[in-house]
């Protein structure tokens, strides 16, 4: 049940040998290592965020996806996640709505151990570059990421290639 | 293959066992710790009070943050700002 995902960074001196967890505070599933669905939204993601020493590095890598939670593909996994996402929302942070984000809400469910059987989780939302509306606001294509908790489930990490950030 | 049901049982769980002020606890502390991070001298502490929102790079490095904390080796006064 492996399946083939990306990783974009910063180019760094040394070509990197794992990828690198992230810790932002926009991190739609909280700390984990996340990997891009799509090769394009790996290249824009470089283009757009990854830009402090003027390229950026796009890598692979087999993941895992037996212990996966899959909200974008699976419709039991959608809801499931739909509906326990929501009671966190009503029982966690009705009255600071707004005020807190995903990340904050996904770091306290692992912190709490309920993440603990859970080796990720892949989620989509819709972008907002009008690169990518066939029409206006048509958003034809999913952006779609994996937050990996569980780096054992990461295999066959490599370097595919770098481009530079316009 | 990913247990629904136990997972279920997990979150259930945790909606039982915690609330709105659980989380706002916890999620002042976890902001403080990642500030305390953030200052990179590698050292844990115990925070004791402090106030937080949301924290941004642009409120880290423009408005002063009073942080008050309790550690054992702590050598300048324990009352600090940051900025």
């Amino acid at each position: 049940m492996f399946k083939e995902r990306y990783h974009t960074q910063e180019k760094r001196r040394q070509r990197l040998t794992a990828p690198i967890p992230t810790e932002r505070d926009d991190a739609w599933l909280g700390s984990g290592y996340y990997f891009w669905y799509d090769q394009d939204e790996a290249v824009r993601w470089g283009i757009s965020s990854k830009r402090k020493y003027g390229y950026y590095e796009v890598y692979k890598a087999g993941i895992n996806f037996e212990n996966v939670l899959d909200t974008v593909f699976n419709e039991d996994h959608y809801w499931f996640w739909v509906k326990n996402i929501e009671k966190a929302i009503n029982n966690f942070y009705k009255k600071k709505h707004g005020e807190v984000n995903l990340k904050y809400i996904n770091d306290f469910l692992r912190e709490k151990g309920v993440y603990d059987e859970l080796d990720g989780v892949q989620f989509q939302d819709i972008s907002d570059n009008p690169q990518f509306w066939v029409v206006s606001k048509f958003q034809y294509k999913k952006r779609i990421q994996i937050a990996v908790y569980n780096k054992s489930i990461i295999t066959n990490f490599a370097f595919v290639f770098e481009g530079k950030c316009i | 293959m990913l247990d629904l049901k136990r997972l279920q049982a997990k979150f259930d769980a945790l909606f039982e066992q915690e609330n709105e002020d659980t989380f706002a606890d916890w999620l002042k502390e976890k902001q403080m710790r990642e500030v305390i991070s953030s200052l990179g001298d590698g050292h844990l502490f115990s925070i004791k009070s402090g106030e937080f929102k949301m924290i941004s790079d642009e409120k880290l490095f423009k408005t002063p943050i009073h942080i008050e904390f309790n550690n054992e080796y702590l050598t300048f006064p324990q009352v600090c700002q940051a900025a």
